[in-house]
């Protein structure tokens, strides 16, 4: 329901001022959020361990993947891994800053 | 065989915590991309168990490193419940990396990418532009000079005698 919201909203659409700007943005959004605390992600020095590396998982996927992963965590579980993402990450994260997000964590897995 | 006996001894400490729930995210109110050597950055630091349920009870500490220099910063308990802040000064600039110990589960530290704390650059290691306030001085003292070279030569115009 979250991720119909969210996909079909536009918001990955709703391009960032510059890129630049949107990925040192999205790499505060990941640290403020907690994101290290539960996934490793080489780019933001995380080594959670209790969900997927984000390098590899999102490697190659699109933008509408990778947000409906932040926003509708449920939706594709990676295997391997229980379904233990908080579910509300729509209403913790300011709707401008999905974007950034969802573009350095493409970045980074992309690296 | 140390190491293999060193990983099947962590697995054995922190595998059942994990399971059994005992884990908690952190979540942050700020990073300290942006902030000067000496000046304090002040942090609310959010300990949720589960990343759902905030923790009282706790005692988070930030550990920020610097070459040699390591120092810790307790985070006290806002009346919030689960927030705690931490008052977090860099003593100088430099590039400094910064983790986070949530007080439940001490062996899994939340760990963040290193930050350039002053100087040029000083923003989130990750990007972001070049920090410019350091030209200000320099610009300063140009127009300073500029002024010094100049001012005379504009008060000498204005005294020129008068034809009679």
């Amino acid at each position: 329901m979250t991720i119909a919201a969210f996909a079909g909203g536009g918001h990955a659409e709703e391009a960032p001022a510059t890129p630049a700007k949107g990925a040192a943005r999205g790499a505060e959004v990941f640290a403020e959020q907690g994101c290290g605390s539960c996934h490793t992600f080489a780019p933001a020095n995380a080594r959670g361990g209790l969900g997927p590396d984000l390098g590899l998982s999102l490697d190659g996927k699109d933008k509408n993947y990778v947000l409906q992963s932040i926003v509708d965590p449920s939706a594709v579980i990676a295997p391997n891994y229980g379904d233990l993402m908080p579910s509300d990450f729509a209403q913790r994260i300011d709707p401008s800053d999905l974007d950034p997000l969802v573009a350095y964590l493409m970045k980074g897995a992309a690296g | 065989m140390r190491r293999v006996l060193l990983a099947v001894g962590l697995w054995l400490v922190l595998a059942p915590a994990a399971q059994a729930g005992g884990w908690a995210t952190v979540t942050l109110s700020s990073t300290p991309a942006g902030v000067q050597p000496g000046k304090t950055w002040g942090v609310d630091v959010t300990v949720l168990q589960h990343g759902r349920t905030p923790l009282t009870g706790v005692h988070p500490v930030v550990t920020i490193r610097g070459g040699d220099t390591i120092k810790d910063f307790a985070a006290s308990p806002t009346g919030k419940p689960g927030v705690y802040r931490a008052e977090v000064v860099f003593p100088s600039a430099g590039r400094w990396t910064y983790q986070i110990d949530d007080g439940f589960i001490s062996q899994m530290p939340h760990t963040y990418p290193a930050v350039q704390i002053g100087g040029p650059g000083a923003t989130s290691a990750d990007g972001g532009g070049p920090n410019l306030l350091w030209l200000i001085p320099g610009i300063a003292l140009l127009l300073a000079a500029a002024l010094l070279l100049i001012g005379p030569r504009l008060r000498g115009n204005g005294r020129q005698p008068q034809a009679a």
